[in-house]
């Protein structure tokens, strides 16, 4: 797709363009927003005038687990940033997840929205992102293929965002960005910093555009939620319910998922039918942190994956390697696969 | 009936009055661990239990912090809950205090005030209670060890309030009052029958022992409700003074007389007035006699309930006053002024009075405060122009000391 016709740039202006970042835990999108203002530094450092402009980057802590829902936020501008309060509205959103929900909150149709995505308008019409403009960039397929090539562990889909990321600012270069990351990634050794660099090449030159101001791309309605007023809640910060998790399904913070290793290399998956090296020692049941392992009749029969969130404990203390761990996207598509047959 | 047979006379010193209100209050768990001075009131309560006085837990903690914790969770499943401590002990339970506040345990909290370390002391002063003064807890200050016995009664009632649900602190200074052996009145069996019915059992509105509500206490708040959570906390502590008054009200009637919020003497027409908390109140009842007798018009307050601090009536009994002296028995290092003589400016500001306030810092550590120190200080009130541009308080009897009386 062509993207010199897109006037998405944000032009050198004096008031802050406020990003936001929706990923999920352990993606690296913390990071990220530490990584934009090593960017904004490495400006001020290598410009002529005084300073080139200002940075500000955090994230929203909650309940950090692998998978679960983060939100990071940077600010840019080139005055001095004083406020760190959070915006009203965002500039631009990067949903590094299209799984997760909530993402069009604080935006309008001025909002560049960048998602990890194979198609741009495809994805605006999924989400629902209304009439705005849109960057897609298959960043995890990216991550995936250029970690298989350098043998790295270590190359995360936030470098491949980071690359189409800078499309929106025509000031930043791909040769800074790289400059940063190898500062960044240094750590994690040579075949890290490696594999990264060639995650945001190729993020910058793969990310595809949709305008979409003027067409009919359905927002999604955000309904905000009631909070209490003081007095109806109970008093001391106490919770009305227990025993309710079985209502919050975490198995959707799973990134990795735990696989019988005889269906590894198979090409479907089917869980729980047929079982080789597992004798049902119930050795994970045991390990497993929430309950996931499904037992009938004194035998294994499978994986909850209600509430599974792919830790690979299981996959650690099972002696006799019966279980496996798959990528979640590779488990997903095999599963899309099997129903298209079925 | 006649009054009588309400109370009979004990006499007794004040951490064995703090154990007899435990018993008196019918309390169902105390956890505590023991620091001078305040050790004798788990003692004596371990007594009342051997002898079968009291139905109650008595658990031996290996910590402070785990004391204050064991009442947390005592006080959240619904049991009538004291803890006791000192000095170090009640730094060490800090948190705890918090908890109570933030978490709605009607705990009443006994504390002999002793000096914090260093250097090690054993001796009264009110570091350690004016250390924690924000953490959320009622406040009062008892002179003798009836008022521990009185407030201890008193604090589960009015804590325990539906409308409060906040803990209570009893302070009284270490030795001073804790060690020193009065004659009290405590009630009698017929006092206690009439007693028990008026304070009720605890009835925590959300316990997690019921099974049919059943609740989550201690869990994580996000900021979309934190702040409502501690307004609701801060409305707890805005209906305290009505529930003191309707509890000192009805106590006073039906037993003896109680303190709700201040005490004055010889207020109405003086025009110089010292204000002070605990037991020094009686020294500055002789100054003030002493002064009067030589014509000058002096006059004394005690501040009983310091939390929720009387802003109106020490507003209205200090309007028109021509200088006031404040006595801390605690420093707020590097700061404009001690703690209570910090609340009473900030109470005074913003009303009428433009009374002028001077701060003075005595006993530290123990160190008895003279009678003719308290007079000089009164006198020194005449001419406010020579310290009226002092940005710290005075300190009293510092041998050696730049400050001037």
């Amino acid at each position: 797709m062509d993207n010199k016709n897109f006037e998405i740039l944000i032009e050198k202006g004096a008031t802050p363009i406020n990003i936001r970042w929706h990923a999920r835990g352990h993606m690296g999108f913390d990071n990220v927003g530490k990584m934009i203002v090593s960017l904004m530094a490495l400006k001020n450092a290598n410009s002529e005038t005084e300073t080139f402009g200002d940075a500000s980057g955090a994230g929203v802590f909650g309940a950090e687990k692998e998978g679960a829902p983060t939100i990071t936020d940077n600010a840019l501008s080139f005055e001095k940033i004083e406020s760190f309060a959070k915006p009203k509205k965002f500039d631009v959103k990067v949903i590094a997840d299209t799984t997760i929900e909530g993402v069009t909150v604080n935006t309008d149709e001025t909002t560049i929205f960048l998602v990890n995505a194979k198609d741009p308008e495809e994805i605006a019409r999924t989400i629902g992102l209304g009439p705005s403009r849109v960057i897609a960039v298959d960043a995890t397929s990216i991550a995936l293929v250029e970690m298989k090539k350098t043998g790295s562990k270590t190359a995360f889909p936030n470098t491949a965002v980071m690359g189409a990321f800078i499309h929106i600012f025509p000031f930043i270069s791909l040769e800074e960005l790289c400059g940063v990351i190898k500062q960044k990634y240094r750590g994690r050794g040579e075949d890290s910093v490696e594999a990264n660099i060639a995650c945001a090449k190729r993020g910058y030159e793969e990310a595809k555009f949709f305008d979409g101001r003027g067409t009919d791309v359905p927002k999604a309605k955000m309904v905000a939620p009631k909070l209490l007023n003081w007095d109806e809640l109970l008093p001391g910060g106490a919770l009305w319910a227990n025993g309710n998790m079985d209502e919050i399904k975490t198995g959707d913070w799973r990134t990795s998922r735990p696989i019988r290793v005889d269906e590894m290399n198979a090409d479907k998956i089917l869980l729980g039918i047929k079982k080789t090296r597992c004798t049902d020692c119930m050795v994970c049941v045991e390990c497993c942190p929430e309950n996931c392992i499904l037992v009938e009749n004194e035998k294994v029969v499978g994986i909850d994956l209600d509430y599974c969130k792919g830790c690979g404990i299981c996959n650690n203390v099972c002696p006799f390697g019966a279980i496996g761990i798959m990528p979640e996207a590779k488990a997903k598509a095999k599963e899309k696969e099997k129903a298209k047959e079925e | 009936m006649t009054k009588k047979k309400m109370y009979e006379v004990f006499e007794a010193d004040g951490n064995t009055m703090g154990a007899a209100a435990a018993v008196h209050a019918d309390t169902d768990v105390v956890a505590a661990y023991p620091i001078t001075p305040c050790t004798q009131v788990a003692e004596r309560i371990g007594d009342h239990i051997k002898r079968k006085e009291l139905d109650a837990e008595c658990l031996r903690m290996d910590g402070e912090d785990s004391a204050g914790a064991a009442c947390t969770a005592a006080s959240i499943a619904g049991s009538r809950t004291l803890d006791i401590t000192s000095s170090q002990g009640l730094l060490f339970k800090a948190q705890n205090l918090y908890f109570w506040a933030g978490a709605r345990c009607p705990v009443v909290l006994l504390v002999a005030t002793r000096a914090v370390n260093a250097p090690c002391n054993i001796h009264d002063d009110f570091s350690d209670v004016m250390s924690l003064r924000d953490a959320g807890q009622i406040m009062f200050f008892a002179k003798n060890p009836q008022e521990v016995y009185d407030f201890t009664l008193l604090g589960f009632k009015i804590a325990e309030d539906p409308r409060v649900q906040l803990p209570f602190e009893v302070c009284y200074r270490g030795f001073k009052v804790s060690h020193t052996m009065t004659i009290n009145k405590i009630l009698s069996p017929d006092g206690v029958k009439v007693f028990r019915p008026w304070l009720g059992t605890y009835k925590r509105p959300q316990s997690v022992l019921d099974f049919e509500h059943p609740i989550v206490a201690g869990g994580l708040v996000m900021p979309d409700y934190y702040i409502e959570t501690k307004y609701g906390q801060n409305h707890g502590m805005r209906q305290v003074p009505a529930v003191i008054k309707e509890a000192t009200n009805y106590f006073s009637k039906r037993f003896w007389p109680v303190f709700s919020d201040t005490e004055e003497f010889m207020v109405d027409d003086a025009e110089y007035v010292a204000v002070v908390l605990g037991d020094e109140f009686g020294m500055m009842k002789d100054a003030v006699r002493q002064l009067r007798a030589r014509g000058i018009k002096a006059g004394a307050i005690r501040v009983v309930c310091y939390r929720p601090f009387p802003v109106k009536k020490i507003q209205k009994l200090l309007a028109g006053k021509l200088a006031v002296a404040v006595f801390d028995q605690a420093i707020s290092s590097g700061g404009p002024s001690a703690p209570l003589c910090s609340d009473l400016r900030s109470a005074l500001y913003n009303s009428d009075s433009k009374t002028p306030v001077r701060g003075f810092v005595y006993g530290l550590g123990g160190r008895t405060l003279e009678l003719t120190e308290v007079v000089q200080s009164y006198e020194s009130l005449k001419h406010p122009k020579k310290w009226i541009r002092e940005t710290e308080p005075c300190w009293i009897g510092v041998r050696g000391g730049s400050d001037k009386i």
